[in-house]
């Protein structure tokens, strides 16, 4: 499968990393470098605060190389969580919320390749098929780590209802991702 | 809470979204679940699409390079590492004390340097301006002997005439005798025709007053100039016709050129 090459690939890269090779984390960073700064910039709202995440995350996976276990998940997963959580945690220190909604300006010419253009499509359709009360939720949960009752109380709508949306929304999103995965 | 409800809430906890009583159980629920943690990892998964729908953004340049150099291994360091580090501090520090102390050094040289170009500068000045007296002195003095020079040249030129006067055997020579408005004075004249000279012990002028020299002609004063005591022409006043003969000289004290005497002081002696 196309996917596991990619993701023994960039397993094999933090083996390598953990011998302290740093030619491997240089591919690994220009591999997901771009996608993990979109997020964090969609996240922080801010490009400077964007990019010291990215360089304090690939940093902690260069230290923690050693122990990365790929069957816990995919690099891709795990650099893309830490980008998200690293990210959240910067906007919850410095309490500016409103900061993370305005989505991070990027201009064309920054514009820098994904890992996989075509996955970057899909994705993109895949979360624009979603209903836009059930996005909204999901965004406002993923983008800006907010729980359920800090989304019922943004949105000013029962917590039933936001757990709803939310469920729903993931559930699509799983299906979704499973049929493609099976489709690969 | 049966586990479909558990499983529902997989889907919330990959996203982080669930508080309260509902994050107490489900993560007490999921230490013993496999099934929900393999949930909560397609969930997570699935959520990724999320991220990947961003359009990624090229990081600075500066990003990277920053990464790498963190990582980059460094020299070992030997068991003088902290006193050699606390050395090269020492040394750095002296050195940018000497560096430090060097610029003021210098700076305070300099100030001297351009204190003393200004006093030499104003001393340069002072000097110039006792130049520029000087040459204004010297310049009166230069204007002083020109005219001196003239002068004399005048005085010369004079003699010179005079000396040419006496010496031609031409030339007439008449002594003079004070009247009684100038009694004791005494003086000669010496001419050939309009050419004259002659001197005598009349007393100076006072202001506003001139000699009149008269020729006679026809036994008739004719105007001749102004002169001072001494012969000195003062104001050229020729009215002799030209070949008249002229018999003799005489002197007048007037207040200007006139052309009749009205104070004779001089007269030819007999």
């Amino acid at each position: 499968m196309v996917i596991a090459v990619s993701e023994l690939l960039d397993a094999d890269l933090v083996s390598r990393m953990a011998r302290g090779d740093q030619a491997a984390l240089a591919e690994l960073y220009d591999r997901h470098a771009p996608s993990a700064l979109a997020l964090a910039m969609r996240v922080t709202g801010d490009r400077a605060e964007g990019e010291d995440v990215l360089q304090t995350v690939f940093l902690k996976l260069w230290n923690s190389a050693g122990s990365f276990d790929a069957t816990r998940g995919s690099v891709q997963s795990w650099i893309l969580a830490s980008v998200r959580n690293a990210s959240i945690d910067r906007i919850r220190r410095r309490q500016a919320h409103e900061r993370a909604v305005r989505e991070a300006p990027v201009a064309a010419a920054d514009r820098g390749p994904g890992p996989d253009e075509e996955s970057a499509k899909r994705a993109a359709a895949l979360i624009g098929s979603l209903p836009p009360d059930q996005r909204e939720a999901i965004e406002l949960a993923y983008f800006q780590g907010l729980t359920q009752s800090q989304i019922a109380e943004r949105l000013n709508q029962p917590l039933g209802t936001i757990k709803t949306r939310l469920r729903l929304g993931m559930m699509k999103l799983r299906e979704a991702f499973a049929g493609r995965a099976e489709k690969k | 809470m049966s586990h479909q409800e558990f499983d529902e809430l997989a889907s919330l906890h990959a996203l982080g979204a669930l508080d309260g009583e509902d994050l107490a159980r489900f993560t007490s629920h999921l230490a013993g679940c496999e099934e929900c943690r393999r949930a909560v990892a397609e969930h997570e998964k699935a959520a990724e699409a999320l991220a990947l729908s961003l359009a990624p953004v090229r990081p600075s340049p500066a990003v990277k390079e920053g990464l790498l150099d963190r990582v980059r291994p460094r020299r070992a360091s030997s068991p003088f590492g902290w006193k050699i580090s606390a050395a090269a501090c020492l040394l750095a520090a002296v050195a940018l004390g000497f560096l430090y102390s060097g610029a003021r050094s210098e700076m305070k040289s300099r100030e001297i340097e351009v204190l003393k170009v200004q006093e030499e500068l104003a001393e340069a000045r002072r000097g110039t301006d006792r130049l520029l007296v000087q040459i204004r002195a010297a310049t009166g003095k230069v204007d002083d002997l020109e005219k001196q020079l003239a002068s004399h040249r005048k005085d010369l030129e004079r003699l010179a005439r005079m000396d040419a006067l006496i010496r031609d055997i031409q030339s007439q020579i008449q002594p003079f005798k004070g009247t009684d408005l100038a009694k004791g004075a005494e003086g000669r004249i010496v001419w050939k025709g309009k050419e004259l000279y002659w001197t005598s012990t009349l007393p100076p002028l006072v202001a506003g007053k001139v000699y009149e020299l008269w020729a006679l002609v026809d036994d008739k004063p004719v105007p001749a100039g102004t002169y001072d005591a001494k012969g000195n022409l003062i104001a050229a006043y020729w009215k002799v016709p030209e070949g008249a003969a002229i018999k003799g000289f005489a002197i007048s004290l007037e207040d200007k050129a006139v052309d009749a005497p009205t104070q004779v002081v001089m007269l030819p002696a007999q």
